[in-house]
């Protein structure tokens, strides 16, 4: 078991920088997935903890020991790619007995029939072992894969974007399984993904980098619950979080620019001058569909979309599009009246320039 | 716009099996259908029949009650949008949207005046002097849709249209179809492989798997009712939990006993079941079936909240934070359940906890048939 330290890396191709300064860390045995959308510099951060790329500047530690310029196979780390590259011609068996036979990483054989009974045991593709790749399904490949990963015992695991180019059903389905393996390992892990789900699954922290950036390094909970940037806000959420511009008054209520509706008592009135165009971010889950009168905002019911066991309904007041999840007996159809009710406790106000939160949360 | 009536469609591409078998549904005027089905199931070929770019083999098509069965694709004034924008990049935004109506010859002020009509309503006013390359996936898509709306089509067929719609605008672009079909009163069919645009988007969905269609109904119909073993498991998510069993009434009591180990069994009390569920699982008593509980209907309790109807011991094995919500996953013996839970629950790995399946949320298939045993 180890720990990882990364400390202000930064990496640019060319004219374009990837990482500008990103610093996080994981402790022993702990499992950090770094989220983000494509571009954001995920796969560059994990390469250079491999030892695929270096980093310009900054320093990465396993249990800090400096292994920032060292060899890819000094470091005792072992990588989970999307691609699963295994070896056509050899059987499962052998494709997962393959990295314990290179002469870096080399045990008995005991030892090698043992681990691959444990993990294959684990994926459950202990009755596989005699087959050769071509013979597997998709997602039985992934899982072997996985597999020649998890034989190893290294300091830490590096996954790269495993599951995502399963499709939805596939995807969601490896995930929890993925979940079920997580609770047997004891590494320290380091996930990169792209799907929130994934993150707020597996992870205990999570790091969100976007441009290269992060913007947030905390425990999931949080970073479901008090989004740091609107850009957390956006990721993380399905149906996604809903912004809306607008400015404070002095009595700290909150006005959308286009008049729809307005938030009285922000709670924010002091973090912001008076008239600082703002943010108002909202969850479809947390906004609610009220009688006739009742509420903050009224407006006519745009679309109508069935989720299975709720509904997502559109509603349009003014120039404001407000998607509210609603429980599948509500009979609205298009063009009918709505009214919906924003409680405070689950307004997120962001800077409209910094694009962070504004206020304690 | 117009109704169109499928009735008895095959088609066959010369191999031995045909490609769609039998293919016979109804698209009301004004209802938007959806063909859901995994590749391979024959939903882009009936599509493609429908469109005229594609023969039958044998059967019927009608439009607004006209057989077109040997009508070119242009004389039965379908419009179709497809995966692919291709849209004219020479062309603005304007002059795509108008082409169609240039090519039939109309007057430039009409011209004009719908080509404006058709951009508002999908919001894309603002943008009819720029170029394609300018634009974002979801505005081209929207662009698409315009061009092919603007003719006033009878009937307006979708083939994947949102396939290259990154997944957070495309909230946003099946409302906009929601809305252009309900307030424009378009007659719709839309083919698509992805379970959630399919019940988002349709009054009624068309699933298919083999060339067979397997249900035809509401998408409350297809999560509650599923008619088979193929629509339970393709059709929500997480995906239904199917557990094979053995029914049998002894004892007051009708029991559902784990093939596994018969030891654990969901138990209702006759007199509770409805007259006639009671009627019809009475005859098969005996039998195996595959009993099905959706994930979001199972729920998870104290051990020691054991109740009279439906309820199992069962161990916690992992739970996942989901935000809005959780799953539970639950091992009944070597059965694993899943749960849609609150975003965080009282439970940890390895608790023993209870769980309970109301008997009004299962689906109760008969193994032999694959078939849901209707009562």
């Amino acid at each position: 078991m180890s720990s990882l330290t990364i400390d202000r890396i930064s990496k640019s191709f060319g004219s374009v920088q990837a990482l500008k300064g990103v610093s996080f860390d994981a402790k022993n045995g702990e499992f950090v997935v770094i989220v983000g959308p494509s571009g954001a510099g995920k796969s560059t951060t994990l390469n250079c903890i491999a030892g695929v790329e270096y980093p310009e500047m900054g320093t990465i530690l396993i249990d800090d020991q400096d292994v920032t310029l060292m060899q890819p196979q000094d470091r005792d780390v072992a990588m989970v790619f999307e691609n699963y590259a295994l070896y056509p011609q050899m059987k499962v068996r052998d494709n997962l007995a393959f990295p314990l036979r290179s002469p870096k990483y080399r045990v008995g054989e005991d030892e090698i029939s043992k681990r691959i009974e444990r993990v294959s045991g684990l994926l459950g593709i202990d009755v596989l072992l005699d087959r050769l790749p071509r013979q597997l399904s998709q997602g039985q490949r992934q899982r072997v894969s996985l597999g020649r990963a998890l034989v190893r015992d290294p300091k830490v695991y590096l996954f790269d974007e495993p599951i995502s180019h399963l499709d939805a059903k596939l995807r969601n389905a490896m995930r929890r399984e993925l979940k079920r393996i997580r609770a047997s390992l004891s590494q320290t892990t380091i996930y990169v993904t792209h799907d929130y789900l994934e993150a707020l699954s597996l992870a205990d922290r999570v790091v969100v980098l976007f441009k290269g950036e992060v913007l947030q390094f905390d425990q999931k909970e949080k970073v479901y619950n008090l989004p740091a940037a609107m850009e957390v806000g956006q990721l993380f959420g399905d149906p996604p979080m809903m912004f809306f511009d607008g400015k404070l008054d002095e009595n700290d209520n909150f006005m959308s620019n286009d008049k729809a509706f307005s938030i009285s008592k922000s709670g924010i009135y002091g973090d912001v001058p008076v008239g600082t165009e703002i943010v108002l971010g909202l969850r479809p889950t947390d906004v609610n569909l009220v009688s006739e009168g009742q509420g903050q905002v009224k407006g006519e019911v745009y679309s109508v979309q069935n989720q299975f066991d709720h509904q997502l309904i559109t509603i349009k007041a003014n120039d404001s599009m407000f998607d509210v999840v609603a429980a599948q007996d509500v009979s609205l159809s298009e063009g009918d009246k709505a009214w919906v009710s924003i409680p405070n406790e689950v307004c997120y106000y962001f800077n409209k320039e910094t694009h962070k939160v504004i206020g304690s949360k | 716009m117009a109704k169109v009536e499928i009735e008895n469609v095959h088609k066959n591409y010369g191999a031995k099996e045909d490609a769609v078998k039998g293919a016979s549904f109804t698209c009301e005027d004004g209802e938007l259908v959806v063909l859901l089905g995994p590749s391979g199931c024959g939903k882009t070929t009936t599509l493609r029949m429908i469109t005229g770019l594609e023969t039958i083999t044998s059967g019927t098509i009608k439009v607004g009650g006209k057989v077109v069965n040997d009508l070119t694709p242009q004389q039965r004034n379908v419009a179709m949008a497809f995966e692919t924008y291709a849209l004219y990049p020479p062309l603005t935004v304007y002059d795509n949207i108008a082409f169609p109506l240039h090519v039939m010859k109309l007057p430039k002020a009409e011209v004009d005046n719908k080509v404006r009509k058709v951009a508002e309503s999908l919001s894309i006013a603002d943008i009819l002097n720029n170029y394609p390359d300018s634009l974002a996936g979801g505005q081209k898509q929207r662009v698409s849709l315009a061009r092919a709306l603007v003719r006033e089509p009878t009937v307006f067929l979708m083939d994947e249209p949102l396939s290259h719609v990154d997944a957070d605008v495309r909230y946003r672009a099946r409302a906009e179809i929601k809305h252009m079909q309900a307030t424009s009163n378009a007659t719709v069919i839309y083919v698509t492989h992805d379970q959630v645009e399919a019940v988002a988007l349709a009054d009624r969905v068309v699933v298919m798997d083999l060339g067979v269609i397997q249900q035809i109904g509401t998408p409350v119909e297809l999560f509650n009712k599923p008619a088979n073993l193929f629509v339970a498991g393709f059709i929500g998510e997480p995906p239904m939990n199917l557990v094979p069993c053995h029914l049998d009434f002894s004892e007051e009591k009708m029991h559902l006993a784990f093939k596994g180990d018969a030891q654990k069994k969901l138990s209702y009390m006759v007199n509770d079941l409805p007259s006639k569920a009671k009627e019809v699982l009475q005859k098969h008593t005996g039998k195996d079936v595959v009993v099905g509980i959706r994930p979001q209907k199972l729920k998870i309790v104290e051990a020691s909240r054991a109740t009279k109807s439906g309820f199992l011991p069962a161990q916690m094995v992992v739970h996942e934070f989901l935000g809005k919500n959780g799953i539970a996953q639950v091992e009944v013996d070597h059965t694993m359940l899943e749960c849609v839970t609150p975003p965080v629950i009282p439970y940890n790995t390895g608790d023993n906890v209870g769980i309970i399946a109301p008997f009004e949320d299962l689906n109760i298939f008969d193994s032999a048939t694959n078939q849901r045993i209707p009562y």
